[in-house]
């Protein structure tokens, strides 16, 4: 995916401007994307470096309005990384219903919660399950054939 | 066998709800996040009462989810809400699940996620401060729907702008239907020439948003 967004200009808005979030907004940024960041909180936007050149918006992104006023259409890639999985999970909802979005990734710490997202074609990355991937991956298994 | 139901969040409704469906002979299990609400659930003795978070699937099925036959999400977040029926429907179906909402926008959206029930609270109560309110001119009011269909129930008095005129004359455009006219008791299905008096009581249905409209042509 990050391939795909980084050869060509693309329309994302990322919703949540915590750390993934900036991290996230910076890196598409500079690689030349259409970035907008939603938080409801006007004092996130101080992560972003004063280089980012996106748009921000102060609002309450489970509120429509403020999702029409993103300019949000069915070819702009959402990513959703609030800090509550019931949060995202409706967000992501609320887009793939009244915008027709077909990219929709969501940031989920709960997994059992992914079941309610399999139906609605909602792409799913959980930090729970990468990190004990990575430690398996990276200091388990090695030892394990020792 | 007894139906049984589970109850997510909200303290004081939770209670009565609770209690009322037990009145019907419900099996009724709540589970609720805070631990002094569940001090105070737990009063009652035939309330199974679960302390924990709703949303969390653990704790629906330590709540026996698969076995409910409706659950009831009452908690303050809209969100929590949705996540709570769907993870009823999607991991523990269950047949019904009943939730309120305090966004009225999102209706029809919880619905197209599979919800048997939305309420709204907000509107629901709105509804019943307006309806006091104009209680002077309207007797009755009711919204079918999802509140797009209004049907109201209206007394005429002597000083009405209506009182003595033909329907026809009324100038009611295709906006309203006058279903029907309740006099002395009898129910008169009325037409163009029916001529309205004093105590009639008519029964309107139109779109829900022509009330004030209704009130306009009927009262003055």
């Amino acid at each position: 995916m990050f391939k795909n967004l980084t050869s060509k200009k693309n329309k994302i808005t990322i919703i949540g401007c915590g750390r993934s979030g900036t991290n996230l907004a910076i890196k598409l940024y500079d690689s030349g994307n259409d970035v907008t960041v939603i938080d409801k909180n006007e004092k996130a936007f101080k992560r972003l470096t004063s280089s980012f050149g996106g748009i921000t918006i102060e609002g309450d992104a489970t509120n429509i309005e403020v999702l029409k006023y993103a300019n949000i259409d069915k070819n702009s890639t959402v990513v959703i990384v609030t800090d509550r999985d019931n949060i995202n999970i409706m967000i992501a909802q609320l887009i793939r219903e009244f915008f027709k979005v077909t990219n929709v990734i969501i940031r989920l710490y709960d997994n059992e919660l992914a079941t309610i997202c399999d139906t609605l074609n909602i792409k799913i990355v959980c930090p729970t399950i990468l990190v004990s991937q990575e430690i398996e991956k990276r200091f388990l298994i090695g030892d394990m054939y020792e | 066998m007894n139906k049984k139901v589970l109850i997510i969040g909200g303290r004081r409704k939770a209670k009565v709800l609770a209690e009322s469906l037990l009145k019907k002979d419900y099996l009724v299990t709540i589970v609720n996040k805070k631990y002094e609400d569940c001090l105070m659930l737990s009063e009652n003795e035939k309330l199974s009462v679960i302390l924990g978070d709703g949303t969390k699937p653990y704790v629906l099925e330590e709540a026996k989810a698969q076995e409910m036959n409706i659950v009831i999400a009452l908690t303050s977040s809209d969100e929590d809400n949705l996540i709570i029926c769907e993870l009823s429907k999607k991991k523990f179906f269950v047949k019904k699940t009943v939730s309120i909402l305090s966004d009225l926008n999102k209706t029809e959206f919880f619905y197209n996620m599979g919800i048997d029930h939305v309420v709204c609270a907000t509107s629901e109560l709105t509804n019943i401060i307006e309806k006091e309110a104009l209680l002077d001119r309207i007797t009755n009011k009711i919204t079918l729907l999802n509140n797009d269909v209004g049907i109201n129930e209206i007394l005429i008095t002597k000083e009405d702008l209506s009182y003595l005129k033909k329907i026809s004359e009324l100038d009611l455009l295709k906006e309203v239907i006058i279903v029907c006219i309740i006099r002395e008791n009898n129910i008169l299905i009325p037409n163009g020439n029916t001529v309205i008096y004093e105590n009639d009581i008519l029964i309107t249905v139109s779109k829900a948003n022509k009330t004030e409209f209704i009130i306009k042509k009927l009262k003055g």
